[in-house]
């Protein structure tokens, strides 16, 4: 053991010692960033090993192990990771569609608002009731006219929102597929910036991690993980070979290192999205199972074609029982986008002629009445179905979505808490190794004083040996 | 389990974002006096909260056709009582005028009191009452309750005559008759007034009181009807109450005590990560 030797340890001791600073200072800059995972210097002491510096070891075999800076990793569990993509895409999907169910029940107003239609359903019944008793008032028909065109225009609302929400939808799913291939794209390209950064040793010797590059790529898996559920395959644990990640959906390779699969935009265009995302979680999934349960006015069973039937009850059983054509539509092939009160009628309300008889049986039909012959027993009443179809229906997926959401968050911040239990930067315990680091640098800077003298020593008596 | 600041913090802004949705839910209903203020508060039970509000809105409205059947039959009725009166004050003056003793002066006179209660007449039978003929041409019907009509006026020539009277004992043919007849220098007046004259009156008083029992009796119907209403209105309103399920005393006592929770989470917030380390390392 040289006293060289002993020299070379000392600064390698104050290299090593500032890295740690320098550690625990970009530890301490991103306590506040949930997407930071703490970074820890991993340290090994090799002998002889403190050759950096240009200081070269000729003195042969040592006994003295210098600290060496090994890499600098991040905390990191890929479990955990996982499962916490799970849960945030399960949490994104249903309040994706809580959103829209919600944005629903407000278009619907129900129960009993201004604009729902029960509200003006109710209010067309009451001035019919009242026409019952003056049939030829034209100021009872004049209200009438009003309320049936107020009806008609709310069916044509509520037939046009529904519209809205699915066009949005649709938007939002195409939207959502291009930035899930954006974020396979940059995720191609982050796998090679993490390659390169990678290749090589540091300046001393140590292992390079690019860990704010894999600190992006984890929050780009998670982003994408909510739009559908990709199958991420990475190495065992936080290694060089983790570069070459995989993403797959459904068993086909999208991203294989910094290769993203070539006919990307083909290969989105030719999958069969729905039969690709059935009963899976996700964003996506949640726009098309939406547009799916929103449906078309052709579509038996959906809400939009729900509504069809019932404007078109609405407008024949009028005509079958008042005798007159009070609604009529416009233009275009669907009934309840189009329904207004014949343009004559709403000019002229005293061209409404009906007899007491036929107002009636409208009254009583309109009221839905149960055993009245003038409803049939097998045919559907439209405002019954509204209830049950459209308001009930609403109301139940939506309170799913909201259920759904209040779950998975309870999961999303259970597993954020594990996570950052893990990753998460305590300014404490900084502070403890702040500290500790400083005391050792202190002394590491204090052995190179002590060495200095005695080698001043040695050269003085080297000095005077020669006189 | 290793704490750190970011976990406290995100724990912490959950737990205060579901009081205050909590809180603003709670508000909400004690506000609106509702439990199910969306579909989705209770989809299941919507379908029957709607068909009750419904069946509750087309009650109101029946209830507001029998208040105005009713009003319509008491006019009538009133109508008819005052014509009533005015024909036994008729059948007074014809007694008198039929005693042979009277002279021309006195049935004169007697002439010109049934002159003006046949004006009188007149202006009853076209009485108005809201907008339209009291006494119409026509049957008024009102529904009153689903498949329930009542007829609300008594037609003009049915008591008061006029075109399209079936027979010509009605009051104002039976009053004309009696004026055109009591002409005071006539020796056979006294004569027809004690026969045919009287038994035109008492017919038409007859006419008057049957119409008046027909309008009693619908009105007793109407009023039974609006009874009913009223039992079912109120038989409704605790349907509705239950279905909606509202309870203010619980829904009070809930915002205390979620009141008092957020208290407590704000106070605990507020001494969260008062002391570090890092006031210490000086």
């Amino acid at each position: 053991m040289s006293l060289l030797h002993t020299l070379g340890l000392a600064s390698q001791a104050l290299n090593t010692q500032s890295r740690s600073l320098e550690t625990i200072a970009e530890n301490l800059a991103h306590a506040d960033d949930p997407h930071y995972s703490r970074r820890r210097v991993v340290r090994q002491s090799l002998p002889g090993a403190w050759s950096a510096g240009g200081v070269a070891a000729r003195s042969g075999p040592v006994n003295g192990a210098a600290p060496r800076v090994a890499g600098v990793v991040r905390e990191r569990d890929q479990l955990v990771e996982r499962r916490l993509r799970q849960a945030t895409a399960e949490r994104d999907a249903a309040e994706a569609m809580e959103k829209v169910w919600r944005s629903l029940e407000d278009l619907l107003d129900e129960p009993s608002g201004a604009g729902s239609i029960s509200r003006l359903w109710n209010d067309l019944e009451q001035a019919v009731l009242e026409w019952t008793g003056r049939p030829d008032d034209n100021g009872v028909r004049r209200v009438v006219v009003e309320r049936a065109s107020d009806l008609a225009a709310g069916i044509r609302r509520l037939a046009q929102g529904l519209n809205e929400i699915k066009q949005s939808e649709q938007e939002a799913l195409d939207r959502g597929i291009e930035r899930v291939k954006e974020l396979l794209r940059e995720l191609a390209r982050l796998n090679g910036s993490i390659r390169q950064a990678e290749r090589g040793f540091g300046a001393y010797g140590e292992t390079r991690y690019a860990n704010d590059l894999r600190d992006r790529r984890d929050a780009i898996l998670r982003e994408l993980s909510a739009f559908a559920p990709f199958t991420v395959r990475e190495a065992a644990s936080d290694t060089k070979d983790e570069p070459d990640l995989r993403i797959e959906l459904n068993g086909k390779i999208l991203v294989q290192g910094d290769t993203v699969i070539p006919d990307l935009d083909d290969y989105w265009r030719s999958i069969d999205l729905e039969k690709e995302l059935a009963g899976q979680s996700g964003m996506l999934e949640a726009h098309l199972d939406v547009q799916g349960k929103l449906g078309g006015p052709d579509e038996p069973g959906t809400l939009r074609w729900t509504l069809e039937a019932m404007a078109k009850a609405l407008q024949e059983k009028t005509l079958e029982l008042l005798g007159v054509e009070l609604f009529s539509t416009t233009a275009g092939p669907s009934v309840a986008e189009n329904l207004t009160v014949h343009p004559e009628l709403l000019e002229n309300p005293s061209q409404l002629q009906a007899s007491e008889d036929q107002i009636r049986a409208w009254l009583l039909w309109l009221q839905g009445s149960p055993g009245d012959e003038s409803t049939g027993a097998t045919e559907p009443h439209p405002l019954e179905t509204y209830r049950n179809e459209i308001v009930a229906r609403a109301g139940e997926w939506s309170r799913a979505a909201e259920r759904a959401r209040m779950a998975a968050e309870d999961r999303v911040t259970h597993l954020q808490a594990i996570r950052q239990s893990e990753v998460g930067v305590s300014p404490d315990e900084e502070m403890i190794a702040l500290v500790a680091t400083e005391k050792a640098y202190a002394a590491a800077a204090q052995l190179v004083r002590a060495l200095d003298q005695a080698l001043g020593t040695v050269i003085e008596l080297l000095g005077g040996a020669g006189r | 389990m290793r704490i750190t600041p970011l976990i406290t913090r995100r724990l912490v802004e959950r737990a205060l974002a579901d009081h205050a949705e909590r809180n603003r839910e709670l508000t909400a209903r004690i506000a609106s006096g509702r439990n199910l203020l969306y579909p989705h508060d209770s989809p299941e039970r919507m379908p029957e909260l709607l068909r009750l509000d419904q069946v509750r809105a087309a009650v109101d409205g029946y209830r507001t056709q029998a208040a105005a059947a009713k009003a319509w039959l008491d006019e009538t009725d009133a109508a008819l009582g005052r014509a009533g009166q005015l024909l036994l004050r008729v059948r007074e003056l014809v007694v008198l005028a039929a005693s042979d003793t009277l002279n021309e002066a006195d049935r004169t006179a007697i002439g010109t009191e049934i002159d003006q209660i046949r004006e009188e007449m007149q202006d009853i039978a076209n009485g108005q009452y809201n907008g339209s003929s009291l006494f119409g041409d026509v049957e008024v019907q009102r529904v009153i309750a689903p498949g329930v009509t009542v007829v609300v006026n008594v037609k003009r020539q049915d008591v008061f005559g006029g075109a399209g009277a079936t027979t010509g004992d009605q009051v104002l043919p039976a009053l004309d008759a009696i004026i055109a007849h009591l002409d005071p220098g006539d020796p056979a007046t006294g004569e027809w007034l004690r026969t045919e004259g009287l038994a035109k009156v008492d017919a038409a008083i007859e006419l008057v009181a049957r119409a008046r029992a027909k309008v009693g009796a619908r009105s007793a119907r109407v009023e039974r009807t609006e009874e009913q209403l009223q039992n079912l209105k109120v038989r409704l309103e605790s349907n509705l109450a239950d279905t909606d399920g509202f309870d203010l005393a619980a829904a009070l006592t809930e915002l205390r005590q979620q009141e008092a929770t957020y208290e407590a989470t704000l106070m605990v917030t507020a001494r969260l990560e008062r002391f570090s380390l890092v006031d210490w390392l000086r």
